[in-house]
């Protein structure tokens, strides 16, 4: 899942090319960027009829701030975490006006029905869980366990050290995995 | 997901958390990446429109209500004016003499004169308003009658 080296050097490119003034770039950026952003806040709960809207408005921030992009982590780390920023703010708008789930998981009609469902519940139960995670503890379990993402990396793009890193997401496997029973 | 050699997760919490970006993967897909890049990039170009216009044109809604309450300010102003201009000016016409008078050819008698029989005005004025009759015990017989006469009159006529 993790974006390779060489996507990496051209997002670097296309930053600087859009920087320069070429919309084409931020076309492309925005291409290469906005499912794996939706996947990831989907991950974290995000509502299906937000989604799209939070990956626009998400990347709309990137690209507005793009000059304190400093390059310690990579474009789409970067803008995952500015992603996860946003659904936490908007959670709390959607408290205020209680945002109803419309879509409801459907299961796959030729898997094992007890099995599905016992999966189902995990998922389920692991959702709930990371949302009681402290908001560091839940980046940094994240990006590491669904990203597949270095410490190195998840210390740039959250401004800690990498033994913080490290610990946060111990810390994060523990609590889970209380919950989890 | 990449494997991790340095913190395996336990296996229970990986595979929920397969199911649960399975889930996701699933509901990322709903997501029309080139609409995105194009509103994104709409966006984007508004803003940058917006930023490249002038001071005054970027703030022209704040321009137009200042011009406004200028306007309406100005226009309480003049009428506020003008009004205390009327009021000012209405009393003198009142009191003023209905020919010119130059103090410097009266004489000192003159001038006594005059401002006595000016100040009498308002007394006279006053006497002229109050009614002509006191009470209906002061009226000798004859006008008694008469005015029962008058009364009676009125009474048949249904005037009252």
């Amino acid at each position: 899942m993790r974006a390779p080296a060489t996507a990496e050097r051209a997002d670097t490119e296309l930053i600087a090319r859009y920087l320069r003034g070429e919309e084409q770039a931020a076309t492309e950026l925005v291409e290469r960027h906005a499912v794996p952003l939706a996947r990831f806040l989907a991950v974290q709960g995000a509502p299906e009829a937000e989604l799209e809207d939070l990956v626009q408005d998400a990347l709309f921030r990137a690209f507005r701030s793009l000059g304190t992009f400093r390059g310690g982590a990579s474009f789409r780390t970067w803008l995952l975490t500015i992603g996860s920023n946003l659904l936490k703010d908007r959670r709390r708008q959607w408290k205020r006006r209680q945002v109803i789930e419309l879509v409801p998981e459907v299961a796959d009609p030729q898997a094992d029905p007890a099995g599905e469902a016992d999966a189902s519940w995990a998922a389920s139960r692991l959702q709930e869980g990371l949302a009681r995670l402290a908001r560091l503890q839940r980046e940094v379990f994240l990006l590491r366990a669904q990203q597949a993402l270095a410490y190195a990396d998840i210390a740039a793009a959250l401004d800690i050290t990498e033994g913080a890193a490290r610990v946060h997401y111990h810390h994060a496997v523990k609590r889970l995995k209380a919950w989890m029973r | 997901m990449d494997a991790m050699t340095d913190d395996e997760l336990p296996d229970e919490l990986a595979r929920a958390l397969e199911t649960l970006d399975e889930r996701a993967a699933k509901r990322a897909r709903a997501v029309d990446a080139s609409r995105v890049a194009r509103l994104v990039v709409e966006r984007l170009r508004r803003e940058s429109e917006q930023a490249q216009r002038p001071q005054w044109v970027r703030h022209w809604r704040a321009v137009a209500m200042a011009a406004a309450a200028a306007v309406v300010l100005a226009a309480v102003g003049v009428a506020l004016f003008r009004i205390q201009a009327h009021r000012g000016a209405a009393p003198v016409a009142s009191t003023a003499l209905p020919v010119e008078l130059d103090p410097q050819t009266l004489a000192e008698g003159q001038g006594e004169a005059l401002l006595k029989a000016v100040e009498e005005i308002p007394a006279a004025a006053a006497q002229e308003t109050e009614p002509a009759i006191g009470s209906v015990e002061e009226l000798n017989e004859q006008e008694l009658q008469t005015l029962l006469h008058d009364m009676e009159q009125l009474d048949s006529g249904g005037a009252l």
